[in-house]
């Protein structure tokens, strides 16, 4: 767990690391941005690492399962059918914006290569804030390149207490579920 | 006669039912009102903020809070509290898309952490390395 975040910090331009997309905030942190409580920005370095790992996460839940080949085939499609749905609704919430044109320098303190798109997309975006699952190589609740970094659970909690009402919104937004003819099978 | 209703059509009549309601005539404002909740259906591309709250299943004041924010998008003329409809479904398609996707299922924290971790070098590929 990571400290509280000072009371200064804006919590308005937001990275959502790929690993908080791909877990269970995913709903929170989304309809949070989608109310306008604050901006989410994401790059297409965290798109293809959500849609990688998650089929990934897919194929390996098979396995322990003991698909064969039919059923593995099944669970692709209908994950490819949520994950496009979920992607196309994101695209037109979340803000995009291209790592690639920052700088690397300043950012050997992140011992994994492949964390650099990340934290560029964090200075892409001029973030305030970098909400991230991956505490083993982010330090979570300290500041790096100017960008605050917190776990989902913090980064919620310290938004719920800046924007008054924001909890019972987002909980009442996503409580009115839709039709149940809506709803997928689950795996 | 034409058969779309434009949106200065719809204003002039918001004003209408509030003239009548400083008149202090009920009626008329209320019958006005009417009409005007008729013609802002979807399909014209405006809802009011009552048929907004009640698409997207929240109160009337997380529907304010939410053209406050500029996440509903607001109708030219904020006092006639209409919203794009558009706006509306989109928050509606995201709820509906993020919930069936919960349903399939999350990776645990744990799993996260093994996604997350960097690969390890096999011996094989030690020996290859070598």
């Amino acid at each position: 767990m990571s400290r509280p975040p000072d009371r200064g910090v804006a919590l308005e331009r937001v990275v959502l690391d790929s690993s908080v997309l791909l877990g269970g905030y995913r709903l929170q942190l989304s309809a949070g941005a989608a109310l306008g409580y604050y901006t989410v920005y994401w790059s297409s370095w965290i798109v293809a690492e959500l849609v990688r790992n998650r089929t990934e996460w897919i194929a390996l839940r098979a396995v322990s399962d003991r698909c064969d080949r039919a059923e593995l085939r099944r669970r692709f499609r209908e994950s490819r059918r949520r994950v496009n749905a979920v992607m196309d609704d994101l695209a037109r919430t979340l803000r995009s914006v291209d790592y690639a044109q920052t700088s690397r320098k300043d950012l050997n303190w992140l011992r994994d290569r492949d964390d650099w798109p990340i934290m560029q997309t964090a200075l892409a975006a001029r973030a305030d804030t970098l909400v991230t699952d991956n505490s083993r190589d982010f330090p979570l609740g300290e500041q790096r390149n100017g960008t605050l970094i917190l776990g989902p659970a913090e980064f919620l909690a310290a938004a719920y207490a800046k924007f008054p009402g924001a909890e019972a919104a987002i909980r009442q937004y996503l409580q009115a579920t839709d039709a149940p003819s809506r709803a997928a099978p689950s795996l | 006669m034409p058969d779309v209703v434009t949106r200065a059509t719809l204003y002039v009549l918001e004003d209408l039912a509030r003239e009548m309601a400083d008149a202090g005539r009920p009626v008329e404002e209320a019958a006005l009102r009417e009409v005007v909740h008729a013609l802002s259906l979807p399909a014209r591309g405006f809802l009011t903020a009552d048929q907004a709250a009640d698409r997207l299943g929240v109160s009337m004041s997380t529907v304010k809070g939410l053209i406050e924010r500029g996440a509903l998008t607001e109708g030219p003329k904020a006092s006639c509290q209409l919203v794009a409809s558009e706006s509306v479904e989109h928050l509606v398609c995201l709820r509906a898309s993020l919930m069936e996707l919960d349903r399939e299922g999350n990776p645990t924290p744990e799993e996260i952490q093994e996604l997350y971790s960097p690969p390890q070098r096999t011996a094989d590929q030690g020996v290859a390395a070598s």
